[in-house]
């Protein structure tokens, strides 16, 4: 197996994926030293991936923030040069974790997100994209239909998941911070601006 | 030798987990383990793009009437319900019951006494209608009159919900501190020095037994009565502090048989599980012990609570017999 079971991609997707447009937003305004927020952001997912169980996880949305704030206090850690200002000890304070049913995005937006973001593909991305997962014809019978190399087909699906992890993961149109609870936005005051798209 | 850049990495994982949505060859398989091997952000960037691929297999909910140019949201609503459930949904849920499997439910009479085993989460209905919510190794004795509902905590933690009956005051005797109320919601826990009320919702009446002297306490508070101090008519031995709503729901998160840590450290999060189960977490670094942890958990699963947090931190947890050493 390459690294990754299925189950951990469906649970990353389902439980972790929702919550990373707002923690870029965070990782946004925190000091990063030399990496930037795509580094962050992968470096965690990779601990979440080799993570030996995820049963304990209750609360997916700070174990994300948790485990962002670990690689970004590591990677300050091991600089030759240690300044630490106050700036940078901020990164050290936890964002607010929420009982996670309370900003669960429903079903039915996610879907409605995951319609716009494939709404807003380019042709002929679109059109093949669509042949695979609401037709779900496999790739090879998506190029015979269309007449083109199964490696273009193949292509496209990639450029797909990349526009479509932007949308979605980016803060594109609709990001998740719509349903944050007001008690809690008050205790991590600069992330209430998340969710308005940047 | 040039750092890769991130936006690199995901373009070529997104390639990577095109050719696995149409399946891979051995040879594929055996070039996708090594470039996996370079760089810990591929493995990260692979897997995540490999969750936003499987997160997209919704869209076969739409139908094969779907046309994405004229996509209009209210229509996916329907025809989701109606075609296939996601997956992850379900065993997830199921995973969450069995988080909760040591939950029971009793009916207590006046008179009797009941207590809970360590890591056992269990809730009293009593006649009156009022429920307790017992916590981990917790000894509640009840007593019904026509006058007055007596309850002892003798040991332990426990959540009355307290139904309303004006003619018959709630009682809950614990340590010297008695707690009277009419109808609300809130928590005793007798510790070793103390005892401490915290209140849900309504009002309750705090008094020391040996002193006369009372303290109302309305929602969104907590009162600790010192065993030493006894009750002092200031605030150094019954002190009362306000918490945020979602501090309160963070202490009440024992009853849905869950943890919830917000910046304690590890080593009080790892005295917390040691209410609830016998494996006990060991961490002799103290500069590890004193890490600030967060988020919410099973708490009996201490094992899986150490794996993940020594995961997060940078460390190990190996698991021993009944006990898991985080290093």
């Amino acid at each position: 197996m390459s690294g990754i079971s299925d189950e951990r991609a469906l649970w990353l997707g389902r439980f972790v994926f929702p919550h990373e447009a707002s923690l870029r937003v965070w990782l946004s305004r925190r000091p990063l030293g030399e990496l930037d927020v795509d580094d962050v952001v992968q470096e965690a997912y990779a601990k979440l991936i080799i993570l030996p169980t995820i049963t304990a996880i209750r609360d997916p949305r700070s174990y994300l923030f948790q485990v962002a704030k670990s690689v970004v206090a590591d990677h300050l850690r091991r600089r030759k040069v240690v300044t630490i200002t106050t700036s940078e000890i901020d990164i050290l304070e936890l964002p607010a974790p929420e009982p996670s049913i309370d900003i669960q995005v429903s079903d039915r937006e996610e879907l409605r997100r995951l319609g716009e973001a494939i709404a807003a593909l380019p042709e002929p991305t679109r059109t093949i994209f669509v042949l695979r997962r609401v037709e779900q014809l496999p790739q090879r019978a998506i190029a015979d239909r269309l007449r083109m190399p199964e490696s273009t087909v193949e292509k496209h699906i990639s450029r797909a998941l990349v526009r479509v992890s932007n949308f979605l993961g980016r803060g594109g149109r609709g990001t998740f911070g719509a349903s944050r609870r007001r008690d809690t936005a008050a205790w991590f005051e600069d992330e209430t601006g998340e969710g308005t798209g940047n | 030798m040039k750092r890769e850049k991130a936006q690199e990495i995901e373009e070529t994982a997104a390639r990577w987990a095109a050719k696995a949505d149409r399946g891979l060859s051995p040879d594929e398989q055996s070039a996708l383990d090594s470039w996996l091997e370079g760089d810990s952000r591929r493995l990260g960037a692979y897997g995540r793009i490999r969750a936003i691929s499987a997160q997209t297999e919704r869209a076969a909910a739409f139908g094969s009437g779907y046309d994405p140019s004229s996509f209009s949201p209210d229509e996916a609503e329907p025809r989701f319900v109606a075609r296939r459930r996601f997956l992850i949904g379900g065993s997830a849920m199921a995973a969450s019951v069995a988080g909760i499997a040591a939950f029971g439910w009793q009916w207590l009479h006046s008179g009797q006494q009941t207590a809970t085993r360590k890591g056992e989460v269990r809730q009293l209905a009593l006649q009156d209608g009022s429920v307790i919510t017992l916590n981990t190794e917790s000894v509640v004795s009840v007593s019904l009159t026509e006058r007055q509902r007596d309850i002892r905590l003798l040991q332990g933690e426990a959540l009355f919900d307290v139904a309303h009956d004006p003619q018959r005051p709630f009682v809950v005797s614990a340590g010297p501190a008695k707690i009277q109320a009419i109808g609300t919601s809130f928590t005793v826990r007798l510790a070793e020095k103390d005892v401490r009320v915290l209140v849900r919702e309504g009002i309750v009446s705090v008094r020391d037994g040996k002193t006369a002297s009372a303290m109302r306490l309305p929602a969104n508070m907590r009162a600790v009565v010192s065993f030493e101090a006894g009750m002092p008519s200031n605030s150094s031995g019954l002190g009362a502090t306000s918490l945020p709503v979602s501090d309160v729901h963070r202490e009440l998160a024992w009853k849905d048989g869950q943890l919830a840590f917000e910046g304690e450290t590890l080593r009080a999060a790892a005295d917390e599980f040691a209410r609830y189960s016998d494996t006990r977490i060991i961490i002799k670094n103290p500069a590890l012990a004193g890490e600030q942890i967060a988020g919410l958990y099973r708490s009996n699963d201490p094992v899986g609570f150490a794996q993940s947090v020594a995961q997060s931190l940078g460390a190990r947890a190996v698991v021993a017999d009944g006990e898991v050493l985080i290093q």
